[in-house]
């Protein structure tokens, strides 16, 4: 299982609907927002290349600015390379 | 008790970090926080700079069993805070590839051979012998890279000018930023940007131009979102000829046609002083105006400008006169404090240095330099062009801390600090990048040292560039193997990789940065600085080369530097600092925010005072429209131009390396106007030949994707590693007469379909 957290930058208009559709993405789960207005979510999936997948899923949401990866990892550390 | 599971465990670190990175702390950002912050499954975390564009995150790399398990934004970065894109989240990946190079190798009967490190380096070594001794010290080069760390970019320096005589060294910094160099000399006197990043949070204008930030350097975007998000009065301009992401969060879009960037910053500069937006004051006192190399006149600029009114320059820019004059006010508006940022788009052209310099005219005119906010600044691609190949002085023309090779008092300096009789060093600039592969392609150069970068694919008008490196003695120092300049070398020394090795890196806002080992080398690769000493040692140089560690090799590099006012901090500070701005004159003393003024300056005890010219004033340039080199026509009716997309970097033989990248993004392809296609009958996905006079590429026809051209032009990533779609053996090979970088940015091509 691989586990990450990421930073979604949202347009500051579109902060309600970005969350929105971010919560109606398989594998993520909204934590929280900032005082940035910033939106940081967690993603568990099977894989890497699945978090991979919801990366750019995100990146296609009309209203966000920018993904950014803060940390990823998966169970079992030591099979990361 | 309660129960807390590994997963929750992780999820929690997870979180904790992302808010952390985000700026908040554990107790007072978030809406809803959760979880312990400690990492204990890495048995250490080891301070590190990202390996990939010129940005300069900091990175935190966790080290497990003697490997890198782990990457993660160093929160006490002031570069990045703690964040990291996609590219640099997944840097563990890079490390143990299936083609990371393990042995030394060398080329025999058409194969490579593994040999040890005496029998590879003996063969180097004889061969440069051989040709200095029956050609001259200008018969052998090296090209080194804005991804070398600064000692090993010294050390080869020093080992070819100073050493063997010969100032044929160059890097593939020359073909992203030299126009920004001649830039900023020729208008300050001195090179680098004049601000840091921290103006990013000071500033209410934003006017990008010729750089897809959002892609090439997300995290310095992400500042960009940030400062947008939290004042809604900030407005962004975005001026490129294709609509990239970076205009998502643009409050107005210029899509210019190709090649007319001159005339519309001219045309801006009109209306500036046409609608008395200037700053007199400042003008009077900090600036002269010039006409190549001679003084003119305010009312003869004027005159000079007059040819440049919105209304005249509309149909040739593609924009309307009432949009350059919005886009104009805006820039100078009073009160308001602009910083502009712009990298290849307009670096990569025959004219770059002019286009650079008609933007640092706009910040001359309107004063908005030198103050928290207000600055012109050249993005750079490479993690350290700056500091190593800029700063270290290893381009052909060049000298440390910005030192040229042309200047008797500069070569003496020099051979001081090197104990070396000055006679030793040459006055004559070497070749400069493409001087230096047309000299293979003739011949002229018998032997070339290749440290890692990969001319094989970077290098434009590829055909040609490609038989000149097959046809000399190529040395390649390299991580993986092959690439796609491996792939014609004699000999292949395999290479340490970031993180396995320490060194120095200098970013594009005058930020040096020490990365620390965290892992051995694989195999039996080494740190490039060892092989040039021990190439060094065998051509009878050794004693020049005495350092114990790359400390040594520092701390001897900060002589060069020191008393130029681009004084560098020592080497245990920067071990435990997370980077410092240069100039850093007092070892323990503050870094620099801005140059030139005062208070932040140390050099300048009052007001501005642009040091680098002998009577302390910047030019404002007039510089007029000219064409590129290559305009479309009947037989090549698109403007072609290249770039960088998010996923990869450079020539990918990193990014390719990672699996999740790779699938992610796989090929290249070519952007085509919708329109333009419809007209072609060419549909998303088809395959087509992008064909210019110098050659040809196939690849995917891309619409309506995130980047999308104007009418008439096309676009192409050049990451990819597959012959038939490597886009450089299309672009052209003409250079910028003053920088010499090379015109990447635009040529005239045909499409058809394949």
């Amino acid at each position: 299982m691989a586990i990450a957290s990421m930073i979604i930058q949202p347009h500051s208009v579109c902060m309600d609907r970005v969350m929105e559709e971010l919560a109606a993405i398989e594998h993520v789960t909204v934590d929280s927002t900032t005082l940035k207005h910033e939106i940081i979510i967690v993603v568990e999936a099977p894989t890497l290349d699945d978090v991979s997948a919801v990366a750019r899923k995100i990146e296609g949401i009309t209203g966000v600015a920018g993904v950014f990866p803060v940390y990823v990892t998966t169970e079992d550390e030591i099979q990361f390379n | 008790m309660m129960k807390f599971t590994r997963r929750e465990f992780l999820k929690s670190m997870a979180v904790a970090t992302a808010l952390v990175s985000s700026g908040c702390s554990s107790d007072t950002g978030g809406a809803k926080m959760q979880g312990p912050t400690s990492q204990q499954d890495v048995e250490k975390w080891v301070k590190g700079v990202c390996r990939y564009c010129g940005t300069g995150c900091g990175v935190l790399a966790g080290v497990s069993k003697g490997k890198i398990v782990a990457v993660k934004g160093d929160p006490d970065c002031a570069v990045n805070k703690g964040k990291l894109c996609v590219k640099g989240i997944l840097l563990p990946k890079i490390m143990d590839t299936k083609d990371r190079l393990l042995h030394p190798l060398i080329k025999k009967n058409g194969q490579f051979v593994q040999a040890s490190w005496e029998e590879a380096l003996d063969l180097v070594a004889g061969k440069f012998k051989e040709s200095i001794s029956q050609f001259g010290p200008d018969s052998i080069g090296f090209y080194g890279s804005g991804q070398n760390v600064a000692e090993e970019a010294y050390v080869a320096n020093k080992l070819f000018k100073g050493a063997i005589g010969t100032n044929n060294i160059d890097g593939n910094p020359r073909t992203c930023m030299a126009s920004a160099v001649a830039g900023y000399v020729s208008t300050f006197g001195k090179d680098e940007p004049c601000g840091t990043y921290a103006d990013i949070e000071e500033a209410d204008v934003f006017f990008i131009i010729g750089s897809n930030m959002a892609e090439a350097h997300p995290i310095i975007y992400s500042r960009v979102i940030d400062r947008k998000n939290k004042n809604p009065h900030v407005r962004v301009i975005v001026v490129d000829p294709r609509r990239t992401r970076t205009a998502d969060i643009a409050d107005m879009l210029v899509q210019f046609v190709p090649g007319t960037d001159l005339a519309l910053l001219n045309s801006m500069a009109y209306v500036i002083v046409e609608e008395g937006l200037t700053d007199t004051e400042f003008i009077g006192k900090h600036t002269n105006f010039m006409k190549g190399e001679a003084k003119i006149s305010f009312g003869e600029f004027k005159a000079f400008i007059a040819d440049y009114a919105p209304d005249k320059v509309s149909e040739l820019t593609g924009i309307s006169p009432e949009q350059i004059k919005e886009m104009a006010r805006l820039f100078a508006a009073k009160e308001k404090n602009t910083m502009s940022l712009w990298c290849m788009g307009l670096n990569q052209r025959i004219r770059g240095t002019w286009v650079n310099n008609l933007i640092h005219n706009l910040h001359l005119l309107t004063g908005k330099i030198c103050k928290p906010g207000n600055t012109p600044f050249s993005l750079t691609g490479q993690p350290s062009a700056c500091g190593s190949i800029r700063e270290v002085g290893a381009l052909s023309h060049l000298l440390p801390a910005h030192r040229v090779v042309a200047n008797a008092k500069h070569r003496e300096e020099i051979a001081k600090i090197w104990g070396i009789e000055p006679a030793k060093m040459s006055s004559k600039p070497g070749y400069h990048t493409i001087e230096l592969f047309r000299a293979a392609a003739s011949g002229a150069l018998k032997a070339l040292w290749v440290v890692c970068t990969n001319p094989g694919q970077s290098i434009p008008n590829l055909e040609l560039y490609r038989q000149g490196m097959e046809k000399t003695f190529l040395v390649v120092s390299e991580v993986y193997h092959p690439t796609r300049t491996s792939e014609l070398a004699d000999v292949v020394l395999p290479s340490a990789l970031w993180m396995e090795k320490e060194g120095i890196y200098g970013n594009g806002e005058r930020r040096t940065q020490h990365i620390a080992k965290a892992v051995e080398p694989l195999g039996e690769a080494k740190p490039d600085v060892w092989q040039l000493i021990e190439v060094a040692k065998r051509l009878g140089y050794g004693s020049l080369f005495p350092y114990q560690d790359n400390e040594a090799i520092w701390e001897e590099y900060r002589k060069c530097a020191a008393g130029t006012k681009m004084d560098l901090p020592p080497y245990a500070r920067l071990k435990k600092e997370h980077g410092l701005t240069w100039p850093v004159p007092d070892p323990n003393g503050p870094e620099t925010y801005i140059r030139y003024a005062a208070p932040y300056d140390p050099f300048v005890k009052e007001g501005v005072q642009f040091y680098g010219k002998p009577d302390g004033r910047a030019v404002i340039f007039a510089r007029p429209h000219a064409n590129p080199q290559e305009m479309p026509d009947a037989e090549y009716p698109f403007y072609l131009s290249t770039g960088r997309i998010l996923e990869h970097w450079h020539t990918a033989t990193m990014t390719m390396n990672v699996p999740e990248i790779k699938r992610a993004m796989p090929e290249m392809y070519v952007e085509i106007n919708a329109s333009d296609a419809v007209k072609m009958g060419i549909k998303d996905g088809d395959y087509v030949k992008v064909i210019s006079r110098r050659g040809q590429c196939r690849l995917k026809a891309k619409l309506n994707g995130r980047g999308q051209p104007r009418s008439g032009m096309v676009w192409a990533p050049f990451h990819d590693t597959e012959m038939s779609r490597m886009i450089n053996f299309v672009t052209i090979d003409a250079f910028d007469d003053m920088s010499k970088q090379p015109e990447y940015k635009i040529c005239a091509v045909r499409i058809e379909k394949a």
